[in-house]
């Protein structure tokens, strides 16, 4: 139960380290860039006196995808490969998933959003509610798939680089897509699964670093948020 | 702006010697045994008539060894493969098309050599082509499968339409449909080749509703456990370069040449239109035609993107190789490409004259437009669930407060 009273002293509990909130902060920006210069490309406007920006805009677009897919292939390691630690936390995350099994943790979680019940639900196994583990499996299986339609779309712009053979290897989901055209529309849809879930992410976060008196806002930079003192079964 | 740097050497290496002689002892093996050596052929003759010399059929043996990506080596080789060539037995069906194929191959005012070695090429059956009709024409298909067969080469041009159990498209006083057809010709042939894009993947026929249910000749004999090695020519229509270096390919080296994801050939289909693009420096650049009615970035040949072309999605060599004796091809004549190498291009690739981001037509679930707007509507709806949700909040903790404040004592100061 997070702290219901506003007017005690809170205790607080280091939750975010600082890789976690750098790739954070650094994704933030990673994905408003790739959504706008992905935008551009599509349709590109500007006109010609500025020298060869549909080939610059298009450059940093891959740029940021390699940097996107680095960070993405870190965090789906750190998700499944990470030795789990003294603390609940990274490294118990594939355990975290029976939340999405057990019922009473749905009936819970969703009665507090929709503001049935005050106190947050709080689980000794996981540090996510159930929708919330659901909501980062569409995540990330939205980022898998743009990162690996973009890596199909950039391989014939660098085909004697590392995408040319990344795109080799992914010949046979091109195939399956049935071209570069298809190729491109999924890479879109999957753009917008991303924007949607940002949308609702930042507000879920300010809702309940607010509602929950939990600052697990301010916790993606300052790394602290408030403890949560007696975790319910 | 940075100053202009050389570019560095491509790491493509020409081919190691060794590699080259293996390759070289090949392509004699296969030709001696289809050629014996200075035997007057009919290519000869045909390029008499045509008022061609030796010097020009060599010339074109250079362009045709460098189109395909062999040493120059091989130059000799490949003029003794166009002589071969005229030798190999080949049966040229019509299916589901406009035999625009054909046409284009055959109704050159100046053919090419290319052209030509088509012309004398030995077709033992082209329904548009040989004089016999009905019954005798039926016959001459069955005595030249039964005479080669194992040996001959099959092309197919259109798609086979299985809906309705093939009635289709069926010929003959017999009527015998298309599909089966298609399995007489291709099970006792050697190589089957699809000409053009409706051959290859069904082209416009199979384009939504596809009321025929037409398939490309690949899948309907994946379909029929058919295992004669299919090599897909797609393009609408397909270059006479594209298949008469597929042909030599197969009598240099009797094997099928390296084909990509599609099964279509990499010495042709290897690279994008958009990469081997004339106007691909205005199109990195930003210099795009606007509109149809942007008369001066028209004249000035800019990159014809935004008014629909296809070429970053479509791989082909028109750009290289050129229609109509080399003389031109779409994107040099001021049009885009429409992406007609492509499966499914009649649906994947429209509307034809804007960016595929505009795509408006169906299906709807794949394109560009439905996305935008279905993620619009859903940022809406998002919005507006959580103006609820946060006015809802608000209410409720004020409502709480209040509860909290009547039963529970003043908090400590």
């Amino acid at each position: 139960m997070a702290n219901p009273n506003p007017q005690e002293p809170v205790r607080l509990h280091y939750t975010f380290g600082r890789f976690t909130r750098a790739s954070h902060w650094i994704r933030v920006v990673l994905i408003v860039w790739l959504s706008v210069s992905g935008f551009y490309i599509a349709n590109p406007f500007l006109t010609p006196d500025l020298r060869f920006d549909q080939l610059y805009i298009r450059s940093l677009h891959i740029a940021a995808g390699w940097f996107l897919l680095a960070i993405t292939l870190i965090r789906i390691y750190e998700f499944f490969f990470l030795k789990p630690g003294p603390k609940l936390g990274l490294g118990q995350e594939v355990s975290m998933g029976r939340i999405l099994f057990d019922w009473k943790a749905w009936r819970d979680q969703l009665a507090f959003y929709t503001l049935l019940r005050r106190d947050h639900p709080t689980y000794i196994y996981s540090n996510y509610g159930p929708l919330q583990y659901l909501a980062y499996i569409v995540l990330y299986l939205s980022l898998v798939v743009v990162i690996l339609t973009g890596l199909i779309l950039a391989a014939p712009y660098q085909s004697m680089g590392l995408a040319g053979w990344t795109g080799q290897l992914l010949k046979p989901l091109e195939v399956a897509l049935g071209g570069l055209a298809n190729v491109r529309i999924y890479h879109h849809i999957a753009m917008w699964v991303l924007i949607v879930f940002t949308l609702i992410h930042v507000y879920m976060v300010a809702w309940y670093s607010i509602r929950g008196r939990s600052m697990v806002m301010e916790a993606m930079i300052s790394g602290y948020k408030v403890d949560d003192a007696q975790p319910q079964k | 702006m940075s100053s202009y740097e050389e570019p560095k050497p491509s790491k493509l290496q020409p081919l190691h010697p060794a590699q080259e002689a293996l390759l070289l002892a090949e392509a004699d093996r296969n030709l001696a045994a289809l050629l014996p050596p200075q035997q007057e052929s009919r290519l000869n003759r045909a390029l008499d008539k045509h008022g061609l010399t030796r010097r020009d059929f060599i010339a074109w043996a250079t362009v045709m060894t460098a189109t395909l990506g062999l040493p120059p080596a091989f130059t000799g080789r490949v003029a003794r493969a166009a002589e071969a060539a005229t030798r190999l037995p080949i049966i040229w069906q019509e299916l589901q098309s406009c035999t625009g194929n054909s046409m284009a191959l055959l109704r050159t005012a100046n053919p090419g050599l290319d052209n030509i070695i088509l012309e004398v090429l030995s077709l033992e059956y082209h329904p548009a082509l040989m004089a016999a009709a009905g019954d005798q024409a039926k016959a001459v298909l069955a005595g030249s499968i039964e005479k080669h067969r194992g040996q001959y080469i099959a092309i197919f041009e259109g798609s086979v339409p299985v809906g309705q159990r093939g009635i289709f498209m069926t010929s003959g006083s017999k009527g015998e449909p298309s599909t089966d057809l298609v399995r007489r010709i291709a099970r006792d042939a050697k190589y089957v080749l699809s000409a053009g894009t409706c051959a290859a993947y069904g082209g416009i026929p199979k384009a939504g509703p596809n009321p025929t249910e037409a398939m490309g000749i690949k899948e309907f004999l994946r379909d029929n456990n058919i295992r004669t090695p299919v090599i897909n020519l797609p393009a609408c229509p397909v270059g006479a370069t594209n298949i008469v270096g597929t042909i030599l390919e197969l009598v240099l080296f009797g094997r099928v040449p390296q084909l990509d994801a599609f099964d279509r050939p990499v010495w042709a289909y290897g690279t994008r239109i958009h990469d081997k693009c004339e106007r691909r420096g205005n199109f990195d650049a930003g210099e795009f035609v606007q509109s149809w009615a942007d008369i001066s970035s028209l004249k000035k040949g800019f990159c014809l993107y935004k008014v629909g072309c296809k070429g970053p999605f479509t791989y082909n060599n028109c750009g290289v190789v050129r229609y109509n004796q080399g003389t031109s091809w779409p994107i040099q004549a001021g049009h885009g490409c429409v992406g007609c190498s492509e499966p499914n291009f009649w649906d994947t690739m429209t509307p034809f004259h804007q960016p595929v981001a505009a795509r408006v037509f169906s299906p709807p679930v794949l394109s560009d437009s439905t996305a935008d707007r279905v993620g619009l509507w859903t940022m809406g709806a998002v919005a507006v669930g959580i103006a609820a949700h946060a006015v809802g909040t608000m209410v409720r903790s004020a409502l709480e407060d209040r509860k909290a404040s009547k039963t529970s004592p003043e908090p400590k100061e």
